[in-house]
């Protein structure tokens, strides 16, 4: 079943994509992205059941509780790289009249 | 920790607590980012961003291939359990709908509310048709045909959420059910009833939408399967 590529889901693809193997918390990934909570996370859920975005549990610090951290699997980054170019506008190879 | 740090701990711990199992992790998840933002109001409003979590209410995830093969080995032991049922019972739903369908029928020619029971009537018939199909014995694999059992989890999860399955269209005859007797109901106090059809719609849904999801998980976990 396909993804929906919502602006929101492009907008976080674009994001993990920037650093591929570096793990993410999901507020900071709130405030690269400006998404909400409630936003961010039913997409993360769905890019998660899609084996999109892998996850784990960080070691606790300092007696916090631990925090979820994110990063896009091998076929995420696939997926993101291909959003990235059908975002892109297309590009002619001479100008328009010889303009 | 000021009221309102505090209203968002409480926020998230209620969320936390109440998450379905398919959803909990992440509610906990959510929850615990609340300690690492600085800001009072800010934690509150990601906190009551959470609260979407308790609309989507999920089984538990399947993460590997072991949860996929347990899922389907308990979803095939339920349907075995429906084949040993008594034939009355399997087919009450049926027996009833089709009653129901041929009584409205008459109507359709020779009563006053022709479109009502013309709705009524197609509305009644698709039910007996789709009971008829969810009443015939499944074709249940082997316990140990390990594969035949996912196969047959996912088809029958199919079922709910493809569109040209018969069983999609479950909705659309309570829909025409409901609409039926709103036309053919000649008092107001009567009116009512005809719309307690269309409570069952928010479940047909719930269940079409968990199906939807469960059957995404199941094609992705095959699909990073079969790239091993």
């Amino acid at each position: 079943m396909k993804l929906r590529r919502s602006p929101q889901t492009s907008q976080i693809l674009h994001s993990l994509l920037c650093s591929p193997q570096e793990w993410r918390h999901g507020y900071e990934m709130s405030l690269n992205t400006g998404l909400k909570s409630g936003t961010l996370y039913p997409i993360l859920i769905r890019l998660a059941e899609r084996q999109l975005l892998e996850t784990k549990w960080e070691d606790p610090k300092n007696g916090r509780p631990p925090r979820h951290l994110y990063r896009l699997t091998q076929r995420g980054i696939e997926v993101a790289r291909s959003s990235v170019i059908e975002s892109q506008p297309l590009r002619t190879k001479e100008p328009a009249f010889g303009m | 920790m000021s009221i309102v740090r505090n209203s968002a701990q409480k926020l998230s711990d209620f969320v936390v607590k109440h998450a379905s199992p398919g959803s909990k992790e992440w509610a906990e998840a959510m929850a615990n980012e609340v300690g690492a933002i600085e800001n009072d109001w800010h934690a509150l409003g990601w906190a009551a961003g959470g609260l979407r979590v308790l609309f989507y209410p999920q089984p538990k995830p399947l993460g590997t291939l072991q949860d996929l093969n347990d899922a389907a080995q308990s979803y095939a032991d339920r349907r075995r359990l429906q084949v040993n049922n008594i034939w009355l019972a399997r087919n009450l739903s049926l027996l009833t709908t089709l009653l129901l369908a041929l009584t409205t029928l008459p109507k359709v020619f020779y009563g006053s509310h022709r479109p009502g029971s013309a709705l009524l009537a197609v509305g009644w018939l698709n039910l007996a048709f789709i009971s008829y199909l969810l009443s015939r014995e499944p074709n249940v694999p082997n316990r140990d045909d390990a594969s035949g059992l996912i196969r047959f989890y996912r088809e029958e999860l199919a079922r709910t959420t493809k569109i040209f399955y018969v069983t999609f269209w479950l909705p659309v005859c309570f829909i025409l059910i409901a609409l039926g007797y709103e036309l053919t109901m000649t008092s107001s106090w009567a009116r009512p009833l005809g719309l307690l059809w269309l409570g069952f719609l928010p479940l047909l849904f719930s269940k079409q939408r968990s199906d939807r999801r469960r059957l995404v998980q199941i094609d992705a976990l095959l699909a990073t399967q079969g790239e091993r």
